[in-house]
């Protein structure tokens, strides 16, 4: 690393890797969640609904609680609200490995672990580090947060299936439950720094900024984009392996397709982080969308294979959370970063309720219709539509969109 | 090349061995398991 490039990250740099840290943990642990759903319902003698519901709740939860946890982090820094919500994501883990009523595992996977999430993922992360960095590096630094978030998702998964393996699915809940105890001392390499404030329309009361996003446009478009990202990543991570199944697929192919995804978006996510302190941000997302609803055409059209199959994976890999370092980038961009946890849990809650209709939607047609062509359908036409939507966003801050008015 | 190339490439190396270590271990997952994964982003 060049000592030019060493003094941009002086300070920053712990919280960076800090943050990676945490972000890679609360991801990680959460990806493996699909794997406890035979066992426990198998064990508890539980239809799968209980754990389903549970795990819909926990997205519901996050999306909705995140723009409360983000005003929190804004007022007193990322570090209380982190370790909050590392031991209300302890507490969920080891309330699943103990529990025996489904009233109670539904609190604990469903509402303590969707309320630890969100105060300890990309809102409250992003916040925080976005404080530390200069603007022009923000983007980088979100990449590289996210990249490594990326690979917890990645590397986690089949860490949970061994752990299950060796401790039985109590046994695994406990040591995840301890891992997310690890994101307590990780929580104290971030220093709160107070937000750099570039003009007066940044210096704002919670409420004015709320006020002053809810009036801008772009905010409305970013959010209805990322519900277009929220509904295709869930529909495809949760529907893509029957899909395939149901076009006589080899049931290895759907596997390696979903690892394929994991490993390429490590690198997507790092390069959109790079590239969206280049471009405009706002631009790349419309291209992502936009090759999304490419990829997604293609690889119905062309005839299914395990080739192209595989094809999808890689591609879809390249544009999955990607969108996410450039999302958060661009709110910072606009509005500063003074309510930046806030104001990107907002926009969080539409990626979220668009996760809810990406997996519940995608099995209520495929029960309606007997297939997924109505729900691949409805993921093309969103992903048009948030590629339209991204292109008039405009990277200009508020006081500029002032100046000009 | 100097020994902040080398460190740069067996860093990298590293990296990629470990990235194609969890792949593999991917091949190895029942995917009667994997099929019921729910709300995954």
């Amino acid at each position: 690393m060049s000592p030019e490039t060493m003094h941009k990250w002086q300070g920053a740099g712990v919280a960076l890797i800090c943050g990676a840290l945490i972000l890679l943990v609360s991801l990680g642990v959460r990806h493996g969640f699909g794997l406890f759903l035979q066992p426990i319902s198998m064990d508890q003698g539980w239809g799968r609904g209980t754990f389903a519901f549970a795990i819909a709740l926990q997205n519901l939860v996050w999306g909705a609680s995140q723009p409360f946890t983000g005003i929190l982090a804004d007022r007193y820094g990322a570090k209380p609200i982190i370790i909050g919500g590392a031991v209300l994501y302890a507490s969920g883990l080891w309330i699943m490995s103990v529990v025996a009523g489904q009233g109670l595992f539904i609190l604990g996977a469903g509402v303590l672990i969707g309320l630890g999430l969100s105060g300890t993922t990309f809102p409250v992360i992003f916040g925080a580090i976005s404080r530390l960095v200069q603007p022009a590096q923000r983007s980088l630094a979100m990449g590289i947060t996210m990249a490594v978030g990326s690979f917890g998702q990645f590397a986690m998964l089949p860490i949970s299936l061994g752990l299950i393996m060796e401790f039985d699915w109590q046994g695994a809940l406990i040591v995840l439950s301890g891992l997310a105890l690890a994101m307590i001392p990780l929580a104290f390499g971030i220093r709160f720094a107070p937000a750099p404030v570039a003009n007066a329309q940044e210096d704002v009361s919670f409420g004015q900024a709320l006020r002053d996003a809810f009036r801008e446009r772009d905010f409305w478009l970013l959010s209805l984009g990322f519900f277009a990202c929220g509904f295709q990543v869930v529909f495809i991570a949760v529907h893509l392996p029957a899909y395939l199944a149901d076009k006589g697929i080899d049931s290895g192919v759907a596997t390696t397709v979903l690892a394929l995804i994991g490993l390429v978006n490590i690198a997507g996510a790092y390069l959109a982080g790079l590239w969206g302190g280049r471009l405009r941000k706002p631009m790349l997302l419309s291209w992502i969308y936009l090759a999304r609803a490419v990829v997604i055409a293609a690889f119905l059209l062309i005839p299914i294979s395990a080739a192209s199959a595989y094809g999808f994976g890689a591609l879809m890999g390249l544009f999955w959370l990607s969108t996410v370092p450039l999302t958060n980038g661009t709110v910072a961009a606009v509005f500063g970063v003074k309510h930046m946890s806030m104001l990107g849990g907002i926009v969080f809650f539409a990626h979220q309720l668009g996760s809810f209709a990406g997996g519940w939607l995608g099995g209520w047609l495929y029960d309606l219709t007997g297939s997924y062509d109505l729900a691949w359908s409805i993921a093309i036409a969103l992903s048009l539509v948030a590629a339209v939507l991204n292109w008039p966003i405009t990277e200009r801050s508020l006081a500029q969109r002032r100046t000009s008015a | 090349m100097t020994a902040a190339h080398l460190l740069r490439g067996l860093l990298a190396a590293a990296v990629l061995l470990v990235l194609a270590l969890i792949f593999s271990l991917y091949q190895q997952m029942p995917l009667t398991i994997y099929l019921e994964r729910w709300g995954l982003c």
